[in-house]
């Protein structure tokens, strides 16, 4: 198959997801909601009736700004700490689900909620295991570049004549670093998809796998995921591009805006299944060594 | 008291007068106390400065003069047993130094001292030390005369001395091939006769160098004639004279300088001069290579402050501005002042809508003003150099740039020059920190910044709100013409505005502003008026005992024909600062009242009784008070408008959905 026919494939898995979306997209908000509903109170209570706070309607204002978080930022810092346990949860959840979206798709995305649940509840120990390897293995990758990155830096800093050195060094080492978390991304989902497949509980093992699986077929596993990511910034760009059109000035463009920002999420939420999809198609069809 | 201030007022007259003909060709503009005629040799490798210098000094004073005072500046970079280093750590405008190099520090020595006559002075020459104890400090100098200087009288030296740059760190020396030849040479100080500034007898006013303090000296004319390597292009403070060749690959440039206050140059092999003009004007900016396409932002932003300044001040009296444009690695020299001559500060590839290019150039250009041709003293009243020159900086960036974008203008996030100054003192966590008035050595923990910088500049802001644009402006054009050339102090200006606003206003703001200097320039606490509550209670027929008829009966119940309110507005004062104070108070039917209050009672209630409720009230509404720590609380409604609140809810609901989902990526 080709990475076009994958890409399709994928989209067709991710059309008849839409039941499984729409279940993470609840999720998803209700652990917003569970930080937007206090941050709600603590701003009204911040303002503390001031028209000032209004100049922020419009558009910025920096003063009102500035002014206003200063009186909100006890309040805020209680709520930043919340927030951080609840990522850790989603965290955790995210790495539950995975289980259940995963042998959804396997058996061609007929979602029901039992399974989901059991394949999550299944799966969970042995993708938390793979989460914290790739944690490690991407502060590994944090180290190797950006040690000698770092090094590179100070001695242009020492010595360059321009800081334009600097900033190129900066920008390729960004680049590098987004370049194999890209790849480590790639690695790990395939990973997933031999665990599932397989119902192997060697994680370790299958990471070894995948990352020869993944650099074997590098030109197909990386070109196809990039492709998939396009579809992200082309949402973006429809998204910067209608807000811009929108604006939240008053009442009723500040509801459009949230109809729009919802749509954005699931359809974020889509395209990683989306993603997962074509994948999981490929990884399926292309002829690879079984578990050995 | 007054009978000598007179003599020493028509003394300084016949000084000026006579100084025409003392030095320099054109007419003089200032006393021209000194006359410097320098020739310098640098030599880039050893990071040297040779020099040779002819220095005429004109008692100013009728003072019998025997012992003259020298800034030897160069040597706060000698060691870190200086004055300097033990306030700066080393570390000044972001940059550490590398204390094992030799190539490190600074110093200049003093090789030979001598009159005319031949008499050799310099084994008279002690390090003294004004300001501290610290008898390791070397940057005054003191020098024994064997003949005095009588009053009016004048007095010639023939000096040898050698310079050695530091590495730079804080505003002078060099990094590789790019020297800032600042603050480099023996420098006579200031002796100020009875009568000035703030003098009570003739003294020599010569501090030692501080980290955080910068200038003040005579104003002179300068004779000075610099040797490069033939590769080299040389800017310098006034007007170039000659360029040449000589021997052995080397050239020799001669700058002449007139009514300025110091003379600072630079040169580096990498340097692109742009030029422009304005009016008479010539601008010339040396550039970074990789900073080419920067130019225009330079040239513009000088030309916007050299029109502004001219409009609300008055005229540029020199020919040439010239602006340097340091290394990435000689930033610690960036947006520093000298006469006509200035460091700016840009870095590759900032953006158009980043204007701190801008701001800086308009800054240090702004300078020239008041460290310049007023020549304030930067040592003992930093808040007049700095805080004037930050207050009108805002003003020709928000006039330039445009009101709330002037600073930062991107789509989604801006802000001007004024806000960013008002609340860089606000937001302080101890805004209480200092007096603006102190010494610029006796700030401690930050407090430099912002208490000659930010602070003065929103005092000065508010006082432009308080008297009215055309008040003010009559107070900085009258001060500038009754005061340049000629070193005012802070009473000086003071006294201005006592002198404009009671023409302008009587006693309208009472018998003068000193109240408003006295709390916010020699005062350290804050303002800081609140709103505190808005009350709407329905009046309640009377109940009781009702007596007025001449019997004891029981009010009979009845109700008012209309529904009446009690209504009231309360504020509090919570800083210690007095503010005269307009209150907005707004009505449900739209009704609008404004009250004035002196400000001076800890709270203040203001009532009615009216079929209509209060529905807002806001304190200041016009933004004088500018001062004001916290304007948010300066208003308050009754049912406050919560669409903005939703707005910010649905933000931060959509920001959390994504940073949730960002998390889940990596699953």
């Amino acid at each position: 198959m080709t990475i076009i026919q994958d890409y399709l494939s994928g989209l067709r898995l991710a059309s008849r997801s839409l039941k499984m979306t729409t279940l993470i997209y609840v999720i998803n908000l209700l652990f917003a909601l569970a930080l937007a509903i206090p941050f709600y109170g603590v701003i009204t209570n911040a303002a503390h009736g001031s028209l000032q706070v209004n100049k922020l309607l419009e558009g910025f204002n920096y003063t009102a700004f500035q002014e206003f978080t200063d009186s909100a930022k006890v309040s805020i810092g209680l709520l930043f700490k919340e927030g951080i346990w609840l990522a850790i949860l989603y965290l955790l959840l995210s790495i539950f689900m995975a289980g259940g979206i995963l042998k959804t798709l396997d058996n061609g995305a007929v979602f029901k909620g039992k399974e989901f649940f059991a394949n999550g509840s299944k799966f969970f120990f042995r993708f938390l295991r793979l989460t914290l390897y790739f944690i490690i293995i991407h502060a590994l990758v944090i180290l190797i570049i950006w040690l000698p990155l770092s090094i590179i830096i100070t001695t242009l800093a020492k010595n360059a004549e321009s800081e334009k050195a600097l900033f190129y060094a900066a920008i390729a080492g960004a680049v590098l670093h987004l370049l194999i978390i890209i790849y480590l991304l790639i690695v790990a989902h395939y990973t997933r998809f031999m665990i599932i497949t397989e119902d192997t509980t060697k994680v370790l093992k299958k990471i070894w796998t995948s990352v020869k699986f993944v650099s074997r077929k590098f030109f197909s596993t990386y070109p196809l995921y990039l492709l998939l990511l396009a579809n992200l910034v082309l949402l973006i760009l429809v998204f910067k591009f209608l807000s811009g059109v929108v604006g939240m000035t008053t009442g009723f463009t500040i509801f459009i805006m949230f109809l729009l920002q919802q749509i954005f999420i699931w359809s974020r939420i889509w395209l990683k299944i989306w993603i997962y999809g074509s994948q999981l198609e490929y990884y399926i069809t292309s002829p690879h060594a079984p578990s050995c | 008291m007054k009978c000598k201030k007179i003599i020493t007022t028509a003394f300084f007259t016949c000084m000026l007068m006579l100084s025409v003909s003392f030095s320099g060709n054109s007419q003089a503009l200032s006393p021209r106390i000194v006359n410097y005629d320098i020739k310098v040799k640098l030599d880039p490798v050893e990071k040297i400065v040779d020099g040779t210098m002819t220095l005429e000094w004109k008692n100013p004073s009728q003072d019998t003069i025997r012992e003259l005072h020298f800034h030897m500046y160069l040597n706060a970079f000698k060691n870190n047993r200086s004055t300097f280093w033990k306030e700066s750590g080393g570390q000044l405008r972001g940059k550490g130094v590398d204390t094992k190099d030799p190539k490190t520090w600074g110093w200049v020595d003093i090789l030979s001292l001598k009159t005319p006559e031949g008499n050799d002075l310099t084994s008279s020459i002690q390090f003294v030390q004004p300001d501290d104890d610290n008898a390791d400090d070397q940057t005054v100098a003191s020098v024994k005369l064997e003949d005095p200087v009588l009053p009016g009288e004048s007095l010639t030296l023939n000096i040898e001395f050698r310079s050695k740059l530091p590495k730079i760190f804080a505003r002078s020396g060099f990094s590789d091939n790019y020297f800032l030849v600042a603050q480099w040479f023996p420098k006579i100080g200031v002796y100020e006769p009875a009568g000035m500034r703030y003098a009570e007898k003739g003294q020599w006013n010569c501090h030692q160098y501080h980290a955080h303090s910068e200038f003040y000296a005579n104003f002179s004319v300068y004779h000075i004639e610099i040797t490069v390597p033939e590769n080299f292009i040389v800017g310098a403070t006034g007007k170039r004279i000659s360029e040449k060749t000589v021997e052995n690959g080397l050239k020799q440039i001669t700058y002449l300088a007139e009514d300025v206050v110091d003379f600072a140059w630079t040169t580096s092999p990498r340097f692109i001069v742009v030029e422009d003009k304005w009016k008479d004007v010539d601008i010339k900016v040396y550039l970074q290579p990789e900073h080419e396409q920067l130019a225009l932002r330079h040239t513009e932003s000088v030309k916007a402050a050299l029109e502004y300044f001219d409009a609300h001040l008055g005229p540029y009296p020199y020919s040439t501005v010239s602006v340097v444009d340091p290394p990435f690695r000689g930033l610690g020299s960036a947006g520093m002042e000298y006469p006509t001559f200035f460091t700016a500060g840009s870095l590759w590839g900032i953006p158009d809508e980043l204007r701190l290019t801008e701001m800086v150039t308009i800054h240090e250009f702004g300078h020239t003003y008041f460290m310049g041709i007023l020549a304030t003293n930067e040592f003992e009243e930093a808040w007049m150099d700095e805080g004037m020159n930050t207050y009108f900086e805002s003003r020709i960036m928000d006039h330039t740039y445009g009101k709330g974008t002037s600073f930062v203008g991107f789509k989604k996030f801006h802000y001007d020059d004024k806000e960013n100054q008002r609340l860089s003192y606000t937001r302080l966590l101890y805004p209480k920190i200092a007096e603006s008035t102190r010494t610029s050595w006796e700030f401690e923990h930050g407090g430099y910044s912002s208490m000659s910088y930010n602070k003065p500049a929103t005092m000065f802001m508010t006082l432009e709100r308080l008297v009215g644009e055309e008040t003010n402006e009559e107070i900085w054009k009258t001060f500038f013409e009754k005061w340049k050339f000629k070193h005012p102090c802070g009473k000086d200006f003071i006294n201005v505005v006592n002198e404009v606003v009671t023409k302008n206003y009587g006693t309208g703001f009472g018998e003068n502003m000193n109240w408003f200097f006295d709390q916010t320039l020699s005062g350290s606490e804050v303002c800081d008026y609140k709103l505190l509550r808005i009350k709407n209670n329905k009046l309640t027929p009377p109940k009781g005992i009702d007596d007025t008829g001449g019997n004891k009966l029981i009010y009979k119940k009845t109700e008012y024909e209309n529904i009446i309110y009690k209504s009231s507005v309360v504020i509090h004062r919570l800083g210690e600062v007095v503010m005269p104070q307009e209150v907005l108070i707004h009505f449900e039917d739209g009704e609008e009242v404004i009250e004035t209050w002196d400000g001076k009672s800890r709270t203040k209630e203001f009532s009615y009784e009216k079929p209509e409720k209060i529905t807002w009230a806001q304190i200041d509404p016009e933004n004088k008070i500018m001062l004001d720590i916290n304007l948010q609380n300066n208003s308050r409604a009754i049912k406050p408008e919560r669409t903005v609140f939703k707005k910010h809810l649905i933000k931060f609901l959509f920001l959390m959905q994504n940073i949730f989902q960002n998390f889940a990526i990596f699953i």
